[in-house]
Order: structure tokens, then C-alpha cells, then sequence
């Protein structure tokens, strides 16, 4: 399986790799979420849903089954 | 000799676009709206150098062109219509240091427009403590256009701004990305068919109605969209922006790697530290809890005291005009109509500017978000969205403002359900009505440390508001046939210290309108209630002096009482005392008396004319009576009788039975008509109307048969 | 004088009753550009 934004833990960064659907949102590419950049977790909300991140220097809230859609490769 | 320019701020959500309007126009702006569509319109006037004036619009923020809401779509609508009288001379673009990034993206978009645009980077007098250093030359080279610094908290560079903007003819045009690469053979086909137009802006134009409806663009676009240049599927199209998204994005990356270094050295800064706390699993709601609770207190303690002055002062006002004016009926409606009515809501103005102090400051400082945060997950299990609560907070100021604050819920489910719950939410209309049966019903008494009895009834009203709102939508979510998208996207800002002026300016500008809005409603409405109340026909009416009189005959009764009791039987046969008795068995299962059925009645206007009604008719039956002339409307309400049961009419029973009512029926022909403008159709506001007053009804019903 | 407070009276019953017809059937305030955002015909 591919490893997503959703599987990331607290402070852990990655690459934004590419999207499993096609029908991502316009507005979250605005805001910097495209492949290449790094995304940090930076925390989950109570109940783990919506997750808050920074995604090259912007931060974000995004619920978890968007997150499921963005793969990422690990950042080392 | 004064030229005026037109100057359009632009920029993203929380880039500190306001705080710069506020610096450069001080108070001299007007709010108002965009013709025909409720998004807000705030204009400005900035004096330049030379006699030159900018007329300056702040335009909706937005994160790009691409729109997704109608507020965003004023922003493309503006920019593109040539012949529109508020198309910018120039466009001043406001971006914030620290989100230079995605901040620039909207920046090339509107150059790429051919529009004269500068750069502001503002916040920059955090850029050292954040160890960020810019080559402003050099991006202004790379940009071709002028950059400056400013620090609208501080108020830096403003004047720089100024100039640069007095300047705006020697700014270039060209554009920065050159979008036609994301399809060289579809925009070479488009600028065949359209040699005369720009080639960006003709792309903005096909690409608008994929992420959201029509708008007038003027006739130029009108003519593109009947003329079928339609090659190109939604889904195509769609993947199209997502590769301008990523062009321009490139073109930033590289532009920011030449001007921009950060020290990434200081990695805790304030906001992991407050966030760790803000949103913490337990801490998080509590802390949200408590900031709750202090607005309640804040609402109904600490304004009480301002609140008993302008009570007193309006009752001596309508005493002085009474023996000032000469006696006639007019000075009698000026003194028992008008006056009663309208201290019946200036009296709320306390109350009124606290909420909205408060909410200001939440959005101000950024708190905002991450109670949103902290919500959506919850909500969402009701059919909302973690936005909801953004709505469901203002709509404890006013539902119309709150049903408008629903623009960025992405999914149209979710806003719907949002749309139609809110007015569940305790608005401030009806804060006057809780606030006078409360005093009347609810015992003085301390809770806790100091929190009174009353303070949390109030808070407990609130509580069932929200209460109603989020199972109405519970249920909703239910049974309505409309499928949910899920999508939620919501930027955290940092935090920021509120700044004082910002602030003020929002907290006067709402209660202004709040006051002027209902004064003007409460004074036709008391004009009218008080003719109705003094004038009637028939023997019973005309004669009533005699008749009561008569009544008294023989009996050993000071003539006070007299005189009072021929008031109120000539009330009880006035026009209004006929309309009253007509309502009385509809409203006497819920322990209300014909006066109060007539105050319930006009409320359908708009729900705190019940006190300024009260107000009016008692006045109208204490006429001959001096010494009660100046009482304060409290003490008149816990003077009157039930007539069936005896005893005071305000019992707990009856104002349980009052709060309830008001609490969950939709009184508000306002509301209603932005439900419909928003939805658009009239049945969701049919729907609305139809089962809140029903839910209200029985309710009230249930609460009087159990209580009594 | 007890005449000018009559007419004054109807005056002013009739401009009431006329703006809160207009008010509630046509409620243009929407279009006319001059409300506030906190508050938009609220009341």
C-alpha cells in the first residue's frame, strides 16, 4: 500500500509524491500542497481527525480522508 | 486641482489586508455591498501627494483567481471588467512575509492580468526576529514591479506605499509566467480566434464556470461564452489549472531561491507552544469552554450597570418631553410611543458591543481556526462542517451576517444543513427578550465563586441553542436526498496580539448598523402599536370612563385607581385590546395574555419589538398616572396580573414558557430572505419558517403544562 | 394647535405604515449599498 499524508506521525516530514485521484481540490494545490513539496504533521485533533500540517511553510488543516489521497515519499 | 485613482487591495485570507486598509484610510471608508449579491464592498479614500486622491477598495481575500466562492468571484469580477467604475489603476497586492510563498501565487496571477500591480510584503517587522532576510532589488527586478516593505501593526512603509501608489503609471505590465506553455496548441487556437484579447484573461474567463457559476463579466466575455469556444472538457480543464498551479509555482520556487533566506534555526517559536495547549485533547475544549463562559459573563454582568442608566435615562426623557411639549396626542405618542419603544433597544447596545467585541477578538487573534480545528470532527458527525461553528458563533450576534459567513463551507450539504440551523443560535435580538424574563423569573443568587444564578441561565439559553441548531442538523443530514463531498480545507494563521484600532472600527461598525437597522423598525412599529392602542370604537371604548365609573359607584376607591382602571379597560377595547383577545386562545395554553400575544405577534417582524411593544402598551394604560410615567419596563411587567389564574402573569412557568418560544421560532422576515437569496429558492426558508414555529409552539406549550 | 398635533399624528402613522409595507413586500435593501456587514436588514 501507499504510504500517505494520512500515515504520517506527529512531526514526521515527507515529499508530496502524487495524487490517487484526479479530483484532488484546485484550492489545496493553491495552498502549496503539489508534488516535490515537503509536508510536516503537526499534529491531529482530538479524535485524529482533521490533521494539522505545514506544507512549505503554509499551515493547514485538511480532514483524513483527503490526507488518504495525497502519497508521499519519505524524507530523509 | 484633484485627480482621484482607483486602488484595489488584494490578497490572501490573513496577510493583514485590513489592518493595511484601516492604516490607509483611517476612518474615512463606507462598508456596503456589491450590487445585487450580499459580499461585502469596503471602499476608502487615502490622500496621495500632488492633490492626488486614491479611492481604495478592499476586495474579498482570496488564495487565487481561480474562485470557489461568490466572494472570491467579486475579486475576478472586478479585475476583469474593463468598463466596471471600480477597475483599478492599480492593484496593491498584500502578502505576508512569512507565506511569501503561496502569497506570490495570487501575486502572478494578477500580473499576469496586465493590471499595474505592486507588491506589499507586509509584517515585516517580524522578518528579523524570524532571522528571514529578502533581496527586495532583486525581486523587483525578477517581478518587474515595485515591492515595499510595511508593517501595518506598526505602521511602516506606509508612507513608502503611498508613493509607490502616486507612481502607478511608471509600473510595468508585462506578465511573469507565461501560462499559454501549460497547452501551447490550445492557446494558439485561442489567441487565433481572439487576436485582440489577452490570452490569461481569456483563460480565467473558460475556466471560471468549472469552479463556479456564471458571473457578469461584462459584454466582451458574455460574447466568448455564446460563441461555444468549448473544446475542452470540465475534467480537462480542470487538470489544466491544477498544471498552471504548478508553472507558476515553479516560477516562484525559483524566483524565492535567489531573494530569499530563512535561519531555520529557531524551530519552537509561539505557535507550536500555544497550539500544543489550544488544541490539546482536554485542555483544548476546556480552554474553549471557559472563553464561552466569559462572554456570557461579560454579557450579563458587567453590562448591567450601563444598562440601568440608559433605562433610567429613557424614562425621565419621556417625562420631561410629556411636561415640556404642549399636551395633544402627538406629544403623547413622542412620549409614550416613540420614546418607551426605542429605549426599548438602545438599551442593548452594552450587551450588543460586547458580543461583538468578542467575536472580533477571536478572529483577530487567530483563535478562530483552531476551534474550527477542534470542532469539525464532531460536526461533521451532525452533517456539518468544523466551519459551522464560525456561523454558529456569529449567529449569536445576528443570523443574516452568520447565514453569509457560510460562503466558505466547501461542501454544499454541509453549508445547507449550516444555512438552515443557524438561526437556532441565541442572536442578539432575542438576548433583550431572555434578558428582561430572566430578570423577572430567575432568582438573584451566586454559584460557584461568582457566577449568578441568571449569568448561567443565560449561558444555559446559549447552550440550547447550539443545542437545537446541531440535532435539527443531525437530523437533516438524515433526510435530506443530497450527497456529501467531504472536502474541507482551512488555513491555520499564526497568532497575532488583536490590534486595538482594528477592532474598534469592527465592534462600532456593527452596532451601529445593529442599533440604526432595529431603531428604524422599533419606531414604525411603535408608532403604529401606540395608535392602535389609544384609538378604538364602540361604546365600550368611548364611554369607558362612565362605564367603569359606574362599575366604582358607591364604593370607596381613591381615584388613582380609578383612573387606572379606566385606561386599562379602554385598552382592552381599543384596536389593538380586539386584535388581542382574538389571539388569546392560541397563546393562553402557553400562559401568555393578550398583551403578550400582541408583543409575540409583531415580533414576526423582528423578535426584540416584543420588549419595545410591552413597553408601549403598558405606557399607553398607565396615561393618567404620573409617578408611573418614569418606571422602568421591568417593574411594570412584574406588576401585571394573570386574569384567569390571578397572581403575577410572569411567573416561572409562563417565562419558561416565553424563553422557549423565542428561543426556537423563526421570527425574523430578514433571515428569511437571505436564506432564500443564498439558497435560491423559497423553499428552504418555507421549510424553515413552517417547522421552527411549530417546534417553538409546542415547546412553549409543553414547558407551561409541566411548570404551572 | 391641538389641530397641528392631529395632523402630525396621522403624518406620522401613515409614513410608518407605508415603510414597513415597503420594508417587509420589498425588501430592496439588499441592492441599495449602504448596510453594514454585521447587520444586513437584520432588523
Amino acid at each position: 500500500m501507499e504510504k500517505t499524508i494520512a500515515h504520517l506521525k506527529r512531526g514526521e516530514i515527507a515529499i508530496i509524491k502524487s495524487f490517487s485521484e484526479t479530483d484532488v481540490p484546485l484550492k489545496l494545490l493553491e495552498m502549496g500542497c503539489l508534488p516535490g513539496n515537503l509536508v510536516t504533521m503537526m499534529q491531529s485533533a482530538p479524535f485524529q481527525d482533521p490533521i494539522y500540517l505545514n506544507i512549505n511553510g503554509t499551515h493547514l488543516a485538511i480532514r483524513r480522508e483527503t490526507a488518504r489521497k495525497i502519497n508521499v515519499d519519505p524524507y530523509v | 486641482m484633484s485627480r482621484s485613482i482607483n486602488v484595489a487591495l488584494i490578497g490572501n485570507p490573513n496577510t493583514g489586508k485590513t489592518s493595511l486598509f484601516n492604516r490607509l484610510t483611517g476612518l474615512n471608508q463606507k462598508v456596503g455591498n456589491y450590487p445585487g449579491i450580499t459580499v461585502e464592498k469596503k471602499e476608502g479614500l487615502c490622500k496621495l501627494d500632488r492633490g492626488l486622491k486614491a479611492h481604495i477598495l478592499d476586495l474579498p481575500g482570496t488564495y487565487s483567481l481561480n474562485t470557489s466562492s461568490l466572494d472570491e468571484s467579486v475579486v475576478v469580477e472586478t479585475l476583469l471588467n474593463k468598463n466596471s467604475k471600480d477597475f483599478p489603476d492599480v492593484a496593491v497586492v498584500i502578502s505576508d512575509i512569512e507565506n511569501l510563498k503561496r502569497n506570490l501565487l495570487l501575486f502572478t496571477q494578477i500580473k499576469d492580468l496586465e493590471i499595474p500591480a505592486i507588491l506589499v510584503i507586509n509584517m515585516a517587522d517580524r522578518m528579523q526576529r524570524k532571522a528571514i532576510t529578502l533581496d527586495i532589488e532583486l525581486m523587483e527586478k525578477e517581478l518587474n514591479t515595485r515591492v515595499v516593505l510595511v508593517s501595518a501593526r506598526k505602521n511602516q512603509g506606509i508612507n513608502a506605499l503611498k508613493e509607490a501608489i502616486s507612481q502607478y503609471k511608471t509600473l510595468k505590465t508585462e506578465p511573469c509566467v507565461n501560462s499559454s506553455v501549460i497547452d501551447p496548441e490550445y492557446f494558439s487556437r485561442l489567441s487565433k480566434v481572439y487576436p485582440n484579447q489577452q490570452l490569461y484573461k481569456l483563460w480565467l474567463v473558460i475556466t471560471q464556470d468549472v469552479n463556479f457559476g456564471k458571473v457578469d463579466r461584462g459584454r466582451d466575455y458574455e460574447k466568448l461564452k455564446s460563441s461555444n469556444f468549448s473544446v475542452k472538457s470540465e475534467e480537462d480543464l480542470k487538470k489544466l489549472q491544477h498544471k498552471e498551479t504548478v508553472v507558476r509555482y515553479q516560477f516562484i520556487n525559483g524566483l524565492l531561491k535567489k531573494v530569499l533566506h530563512v535561519d531555520t534555526v529557531h524551530a519552537k517559536d509561539l505557535r507550536s507552544k500555544l497550539d500544543r495547549i489550544l488544541l490539546h485533547k482536554v485542555w483544548g475544549y476546556l480552554i474553549f469552554f471557559f472563553v464561552l463562559l466569559l462572554i456570557f459573563q461579560a454579557i450579563y454582568d458587567w453590562s448591567e450597570y450601563p444598562m440601568d442608566w440608559i433605562d433610567q435615562a429613557f424614562a425621565s426623557l419621556s417625562q420631561i418631553t410629556a411636561e415640556s411639549l404642549p399636551d395633544g396626542p402627538f406629544t403623547s405618542l413622542i412620549a409614550e410611543g416613540i420614546i418607551p419603544g426605542l429605549g426599548g433597544i438602545v438599551i442593548f447596545i452594552p450587551q450588543i458591543a460586547f458580543l461583538f467585541l468578542f467575536i472580533a477578538l477571536l478572529e483577530e487573534s487567530g483563535y478562530m481556526s483552531r476551534v474550527v480545528f477542534l470542532m469539525d470532527h464532531i460536526m461533521k458527525k451532525f452533517g456539518l462542517s468544523g466551519k459551522s461553528v464560525v456561523p454558529l458563533i456569529s449567529g449569536t450576534a445576528c443570523a443574516i451576517p452568520a447565514v453569509m459567513a457560510t460562503r466558505n463551507i466547501e461542501d454544499w450539504k454541509e453549508r445547507l444543513i449550516t444555512i438552515l440551523v443557524v438561526p437556532f443560535t441565541t442572536c442578539s435580538a432575542r438576548l433583550p427578550v431572555y434578558l428582561i424574563i430572566i430578570a423577572l423569573v430567575i432568582p438573584d443568587q451566586d454559584i460557584w465563586w461568582f457566577f449568578d444564578l441568571k449569568a448561567l441561565t443565560l449561558m444555559l439559553l446559549y447552550l440550547l441553542g447550539f443545542a437545537a441548531a446541531i440535532v435539527s442538523a443531525w437530523v437533516l443530514n438524515k433526510i435530506l436526498p443530497i450527497k456529501r463531498k467531504s472536502f474541507f480545507v482551512m488555513e491555520m494563521p499564526a497568532y497575532k496580539l488583536p490590534m486595538f484600532k482594528n477592532v474598534l472600527i469592527t465592534v462600532i461598525e456593527k452596532t451601529k448598523s445593529f442599533v440604526l437597522g432595529a431603531g428604524k423598525i422599533i419606531m414604525a412599529i411603535s408608532i403604529v402599536l401606540w395608535i392602535l392602542a389609544s384609538y378604538g370604537v364602540g361604546d365600550k371604548f368611548n364611554n369607558a370612563e362612565s362605564i367603569v365609573k359606574e362599575q366604582y359607584a358607591g364604593q370607596d376607591v381613591e381615584d388613582k385607581i380609578i383612573e387606572q382602571k379606566i385606561a386599562s379597560h379602554k385598552l382592552e377595547h381599543s384596536f389593538i385590546g380586539y386584535i388581542g383577545k382574538a389571539i388569546e386562545p392560541a397563546v393562553r395554553p402557553l400562559g401568555y395574555d393578550w398583551k403578550i400575544g400582541i408583543a409575540i405577534v409583531s415580533s414576526f417582524a423582528a423578535r426584540e419589538v416584543f420588549v419595545g411593544t410591552l413597553a408601549t402598551i403598558y405606557s399607553v394604560e398607565n396615561i393618567k398616572d404620573e409617578d408611573k410615567m418614569n418606571e422602568t419596563i421591568k417593574n411594570r411587567m412584574r406588576a401585571e396580573v394573570n386574569p384567569i389564574l390571578g397572581g403575577p402573569l410572569f411567573t416561572f412557568a409562563s417565562g419558561i414558557s416565553l424563553i422557549l418560544f423565542y428561543a426556537f421560532a423563526m421570527q425574523c422576515m430578514s433571515t428569511l430572505a437571505i436564506v432564500k437569496r443564498e439558497t435560491n429558492s423559497w423553499k428552504w426558508p418555507a421549510i424553515q419558517f413552517t417547522a421552527m414555529t411549530i417546534i417553538a409552539y409546542f415547546a412553549a406549550l409543553g414547558a407551561f403544562q409541566i411548570l404551572k | 394647535m391641538i389641530y397641528l398635533q392631529y395632523i402630525l399624528l396621522a403624518i406620522a402613522a401613515v409614513g410608518a405604515v407605508l415603510w414597513l409595507f415597503r420594508k417587509s413586500f420589498f425588501p430592496k435593501k439588499y441592492d441599495s449599498g449602504n448596510c453594514g456587514d454585521g447587520d444586513c436588514g437584520c432588523h
